[in-house]
């Protein structure tokens, strides 16, 4: 199997609402295609739509740019909130690290 | 018979006011008989109210004006089987399209609660109701 050549991880955590909406975009941002990008939002504790609205930007962005990318998620909080919005199938969603990273593996090779 | 428990919090609004609004609010429901997912969706629905009124509520007022203030008002029965949480600010209601970002949050809401009114008389008032 080939491990990724280089990939990008955002690493988020606590609470993601409206007072973090710019460091969260800011976070994303970073992450540039074309590489492949992780999100890592296992230890967040809340989500909300704002952070909806800001992945929504960063997948637009990765899908002009040929980006793939991946959401890790530890409970099942962040899938709840994405189901609620209607958007379960919008992004890959990962329950464990190795999983989500053989998906970005998959991408590079 | 058993009476209503209640919970009154208010905040001057801002970008911090719906974090601590909803901490508020996960500690009261903590007190009633609910499962945890549900208990975590509730603060959820009214999460999204609440960042709706942080972000929308004011775009209207005059620049110079003192931010006015965001109140919840919830009522369940001590059993959870029935909740009614109302959010309300000064502000001016605007409810966008699901696919305009901001949209989603109503989306959640009506996903969550088995009502939700909202009434944009004098200020915005939402008003969710949830039942098991």
């Amino acid at each position: 199997m080939t491990e990724p050549s280089s990939h990008d991880v955002v690493q988020l955590s606590g609470e993601l609402d409206i007072e973090r909406r710019d460091e969260v975009a800011a976070a994303l941002l970073a992450a540039a295609p074309p590489r492949p990008a992780l999100v890592d939002l296992s230890e967040v504790t809340y989500a909300d739509s704002t952070i909806i609205s800001e992945l929504l930007r960063f997948r637009m962005r990765a899908e002009r740019g040929e980006q793939r990318i991946a959401i890790l998620v530890g409970t099942s909080r962040v899938v709840r909130l994405l189901e609620y919005a209607g958007l379960r199938d919008a992004f890959a969603i990962f329950e464990d690290r190795g999983s989500a990273l053989t998906f970005l593996c998959n991408a590079t090779a | 018979m058993t009476s209503e428990r209640e919970l009154r919090v208010s905040r001057m609004a801002s970008a911090a006011a719906p974090k601590s609004i909803r901490h508020a609010l996960d500690a009261f429901l903590k007190t009633l008989a609910l499962p945890d997912e549900r208990r975590e969706d509730i603060v959820l629905a009214v999460g999204e109210a609440l960042a709706n009124a942080a972000e929308h509520a004011y775009e209207v007022r005059q620049p110079r004006a003192e931010p006015g203030t965001i109140e919840l008002h919830a009522t369940a029965t001590p059993d959870g089987r029935r909740i009614a949480i109302e959010i309300r600010d000064s502000g001016c209601f605007i409810e966008r399209a699901a696919r305009d970002d901001r949209g989603f949050g109503f989306r959640i809401m009506r996903s969550i609660a088995r009502d939700v009114a909202i009434d944009t008389g004098q200020g915005t008032k939402v008003l969710l109701t949830f039942e098991q």
